[in-house]
């Protein structure tokens, strides 16, 4: 192999831009290593889809595919979700939006399914980056499930709204013994899912089938369809109250996946559409929201102008040589 | 896919998990024959288990009216449909019926539902009933085929229905424990109850899509789903009402019609029933093959067996009970003396009957059935609880008691 | 028809190609980066399920995957400018191949500044396909015009019904997956064939030990932990597998086979442009692998004699 001297040279400027690159968190390649920056912002933020601010921050979109790895597969339906992020106070606020035409929050439809969306974090205890597929063992996941079956209250008030005139004659027991734990075992035994008051599942898996509830649901959210497009708010203060789940810090990086479920296909459990971990900074600094990512810019801007010059370069060479073929 | 052997089907299958047997196993025997459709099972339970709020339209114990009702609708047309898509007119069988234990109906040559599905999204190849199937439980109640001019008349009748009693069949191979991804069903090693951890389901309804019977079902105020429990705690024995003896489940003690024999029977190697000829279950399933299993061809080797109702054309039933239809109407018609005696214990006592025995009684009577004359004898039975102690003695021919006339007061 | 239209590249005007000087070196450095790279981030990272629970165990694999991502940007630039550097070798006498490789690169750019969209990627994946298939004007011989072809068309045929699904988010028609799996079928088929298509004339036997050695390694992951094993073949390569298993793990005896049989024999810059080729995956799932693709598919026709451009 011959070696030339200007070749070595630019290999060697290139693994510097890279290495520099790759330290600063700036993007070399498009779709793979994906990151979501969450700023610092000065105002709380609400938790809410539609809140103000969420207009001004970038967003980023991640890629989804059909869960294809194990039982049951799925999904398909919805191809890339929309990410953004923020963090106040110790807390930290993201959003996923994703297009879906129908909106499924079913109530006590026995056949139908309700929309999903989760967020997947490494688990604070996890000794290195987990399996974006549901983590492995000594190296969980936390996951952050919002249903919009839900957050619409499905179940008692559901069966209410639908049936006004419905009775239930509890069989001759008392009505507050047929309500009790005894009668609604799910809720009784404290599987979220059974829970009314609340729109976000806190949940830790370490493989395939172990997912379960954490011991201290503290993730919350809020989730809204409009036009053909669901947005979703979660919030979660940085530290969590049980050591199985995700910590934050401002100035620090971790990892976050998303899992999408279409009701209207009947998305279910693994039945679902799914990304690899991304990046998730979240930035030391306070800052105003911006609305541009100028980092990618100034990198783009750079490497246009290298492209420039290699350009006029080859056409130099090229006029350099057909001289030289002339001459001869 | 590991392979399990099915006897009820005579041969290897596919299935999710190896094989794992139960001590002993929870069955039943049903006597079609005798049902008059009181739905007083049905009730029993309900009041029991599904009478709370979101329970609404969960029935875990029903009795449709065949062959037009079915709860939820056409649960089981549409099993077959799924079935037969799938390898179109190959569902037969082979061998004859009378075999050993391990293969006593001959051999199904067809798919099962395991290996119908397409392993990806399904397990078992399955549906999910929609509200509206679930909301009619007995529909088309008594209802008939069409009557013909000139009438009626045995062994087949053109005009026909029966009721069919359904509950989980707590199967050997159950297609929910198979479908659920995440481990929530699960069938006991002490009696093969099959259960939903209420603590783990998350609702995904993969069992209520795989049960091919559609006896998990989806509770929307808590979105869990929910199945039949098999009364466990009076099976154990653990409710204070069994004194903790071994009790049938609600809906087979209160049977009016005394169609209903529970029992909990031994396994042995290959998931086939340990010989125990003296088991009253035993000796009509293995013995006298006079119980038949509910569509043995979806595969999940169910528990429930039933004799079959003798006026209704055989088609039917061979694609319900399977090809031992013929044989166990015959054995039912002219039972041996260890069945008819077998048949008293029905409802004889609430304990479950782990053996029994039979002491001779002189003959009492001739009948002409069929145009055969058959001998009827006064046999004794006597059943035995799971320790060997006696808990019923019950003759064929009832006790005639001459009561002294008295006045009536009206 | 491509096989009428091959014409050598290089061979015939050595000189007119200054930009060549780089690319032995580009070539090395990018190959060395890109294996790195694979290693830590893409296998190593995807399998901590399997690496036991011992502290130091796990701190060296917590430093290799770090290591990983810092090399991911480096194997992307270099990717980046072998390409570039490939394309102005080829601009004089290959501008067919030459005008949509660079067309590509400032799509990446583009890409990169406005952020991922699913017409930039759809218009990423096209240009890819068509400089993959423009190389077919420019194979040296009858062999290599017929491997460049099963690749180019293998991979223009995902790419293809990839782009459609992309275009799909903007209300287009996705093409049927069926379209991807003939392609991943085809490019297997084109590597099963690569001994005899791209390989050294003389073999040894140690090539060939060599080669079912990593064909068992392969078989023996894919029917000992399928799900790992598909989800790597699907994560690293994007390969769905819709061929049986055994097929996969003979394809990949047969490319190890051919690499160290090419190695053996010194064909250095062929063995570098194939391990590019399998780097880059079936329908590169980022910028990065489809220049990697695309950088090793055209150096596989600029090979030339030893000794070129400075004989003046």
């Amino acid at each position: 192999m011959k070696w030339s001297k200007p070749a070595v040279l630019l290999v060697g400027a290139l693994v510097i831009a890279g290495a520099l690159a790759g330290l600063t968190g700036v993007r070399t390649a498009t779709s793979q290593a994906v990151t979501l920056k969450a700023v610092a912002v000065a105002d709380k933020p609400e938790l809410n889809p539609d809140w103000a601010t969420w207009v001004k921050i970038p967003s980023v979109d991640v890629q989804l595919t059909n869960q294809a790895v194990t039982y049951p597969k799925g999904g398909g339906t919805v191809p890339a979700v929309s990410l953004k992020a923020v963090h106040h106070e110790n807390t930290l606020y993201i959003r996923a939006s994703w297009k879906d035409q129908t909106e499924n929050v079913p109530s006590i439809d026995m056949a139908a399914f309700t929309d999903a969306v989760a967020l997947e974090f490494p688990g604070k205890s996890a000794v290195s980056v987990p399996s974006f597929c549901m983590g492995q063992p000594g190296s969980g996941v936390n996951i952050w499930q919002w249903k919009a079956d839900a957050q619409a209250g499905a179940g008692s008030a559901a069966l209410a709204k639908l049936y006004p005139n419905g009775y239930a004659d509890s069989s001759g027991f008392p009505e507050e013994l047929t309500k009790a734990a005894l009668y609604q075992p799910a809720f009784g035994l404290g599987n979220p899912v059974a829970r009314t008051d609340a729109a976000v599942q806190t949940l830790v898996a370490q493989a395939f089938g172990t997912l379960s509830a954490a011991a201290a649901q503290d993730a919350t959210g809020a989730g809204m369809w409009r036009n053909g497009e669901w947005s979703v708010v979660f919030t979660r203060p940085f530290s969590a109250a049980d050591g199985d789940q995700a910590e934050f810090a401002a100035g620090k990086n971790t990892n976050l996946a998303v899992a999408v479920w279409d009701g209207a296909n009947g998305d279910r459990a693994g039945q679902k559409n799914v990304s690899q971990f991304v990046t998730l900074q979240l930035s030391g600094e306070l800052v105003k929201a911006k609305s541009e990512d100028w980092g990618a810019l100034w990198f783009g801007a750079i490497l246009g102008g290298v492209l420039v010059v290699l350009g006029l370069a080859a056409l130099g060479w090229a006029g350099v040589a057909g001289t030289a073929k002339e001459r001869a | 896919m590991p392979a399990v052997h099915n006897w009820q089907l005579g041969r290897e299958m596919t299935y999710r998990y190896d094989p794992a047997y139960p001590k002993l196993q929870f069955a039943a025997v049903f006597n079609i024959n005798r049902c008059i459709a009181c739905q007083t099972c049905t009730m029993a339970c309900k009041s029991t288990w599904t009478l709370s709020e979101g329970q609404d339209l969960m029935w875990w114990n029903n009795v449709e009216t065949k062959p037009f009702g079915g709860y939820p609708r056409n649960w089981d047309v549409k099993a077959l449909k799924l079935l037969e898509q799938s390898n179109p007119g190959k569902q037969t069988w082979s061998g004859k019926p009378g075999g050993p234990k391990d293969a006593p109906y001959g051999k199904f040559d067809g798919k099962t539902l395991f290996e119908a599905a397409d392993g990806d999204q399904q397990v078992v190849s399955g549906y999910i009933p929609t509200d509206e199937e679930w909301t009619a439980p007995n529909i088309y109640e008594d209802t008939a085929t069409a009557y013909p001019k000139q009438g009626v008349s045995l062994p087949e009748h053109s005009a026909w229905f029966f009721y069919l009693q359904r509950l989980c069949n707590h199967c050997a191979y159950p297609a929910c424990v198979a479908a659920c991804p995440r481990n929530a069903v699960y069938k006991r090693p002490e009696d093969g109850i099959v259960l939903v951890d209420q603590e783990r389901c998350r609702g995904y309804r993969k069992c209520v899509e795989a049960c091919p019977y559609k006896k998990s079902m989806y509770r929307p105020t808590t979105r869990t789903s929910e199945k039949c429990i098999g009364c466990y705690p009076r099976v154990e024995g653990s409710d204070p009402a069994t004194e903790g003896l071994p009790t049938e489940t609600r809906c087979m003690s209160v049977c009016p019609g005394k169609i209903r024999l529970q029992g909990l029977v031994q396994i042995g190697d290959k998931g086939v029933w340990k010989e125990d000829p003296k088991n009253p279950l035993y000796h009509m399933v293995h013995i006298e093959q006079v119980a038949l299993p509910l569509y043995p061809q979806f595969g999940t080797q169910p528990n429930i067996y039933y004799i079959p109702p003798r006026w209704v054309p055989r088609p039917y039933l061979r694609q319900m009970f399977g090809p031992g239809v013929d044989a166990a109407i015959e054995r039912y018609t002219n039972p041996s003396r260890e069945m008819l005696g077998i048949l008293q214990l029905f409802r004889a006592s609430q304990q479950i009957v782990f053996s029994y025995e039979l002491v001779k009684g002189p003959k009492v009577e001739e009948v002409v059935v069929d145009g055969k004359t058959r001998e009827i004898f006064n046999d004794t039975v006597i059943g035995f609880d799971s320790k060997g102690k006696e808990i019923v003695r019950i003759s064929v021919l009832e006790p005639f008691v001459e009561r002294p006339g008295y006045l009536n007061s009206i | 028809m491509a096989l009428q239209l091959t014409r050598p590249v290089l061979r015939s005007q050595p000189r007119l190609l200054a930009a060549a000087q780089f690319l032995p070196t580009l070539m090395f450095a990018t190959v060395a980066a890109a294996l790195v790279e694979l290693t830590l981030l893409r296998l190593l990272s995807r399998v901590a399920i399997h690496i036991p629970d011992v502290p130091a165990l796990r701190g060296v694999y917590s430093a290799a995957v770090q290591a990983g991502t810092v090399t991911f940007p480096v194997a992307a630039l270099l990717a980046a400018a072998l390409v570039t550097v490939a394309a102005m070798a080829m601009l004089p006498r290959a501008p067919i191949l030459a005008i949509p490789a660079l067309a590509l690169l400032g799509a990446q750019a583009a890409l990169l500044v406005a952020g991922e969209s699913a017409l930039g990627t759809a218009a990423h994946q096209w240009l890819l396909a068509v400089a993959l298939l423009a190389v077919l004007f420019y194979s040296t011989s009858r062999r290599m015009a017929l491997f460049v072809a099963g690749v180019g068309v293998a991979q223009a045929a995902g790419l293809a019904q990839a782009a459609s699904a992309n275009l799909a988010a903007e209300g287009g028609r996705a093409l049927p997956l069926s379209v991807a799996g003939a392609g991943e079928s085809l490019l297997l088929v084109t590597l099963l064939a690569a001994p005899v298509l791209v390989g050294p004339r003389r073999w040894s036997r140690r090539d060939v030990i060599a080669g079912g050695v990593v064909a068992l390694i392969g078989a023996g992951m894919l029917f000992g932990n399928a799900s790992t094993a598909r989800t790597l073949a699907l994560w690293t390569f994007g390969l769905g597998m819709p061929l049986p298993a055994l097929l996969y793990a003979i394809t990949a005896g047969a490319m190890a086979a051919t690499l160290i049989a090419l190695l053996r024999t010194g064909a250095i810059e062929r063995a570098g442009a194939l391990t590019l080729i399998v780097l880059g995956g079936f329908v590169p799932p980022n910028s990065y692998q489809a220049g990697l693709l695309l950088a090793g598919v055209m150096l596989l026709v600029l090979e030339q004699p030893r000794g070129p451009a400075t004989t003046d």
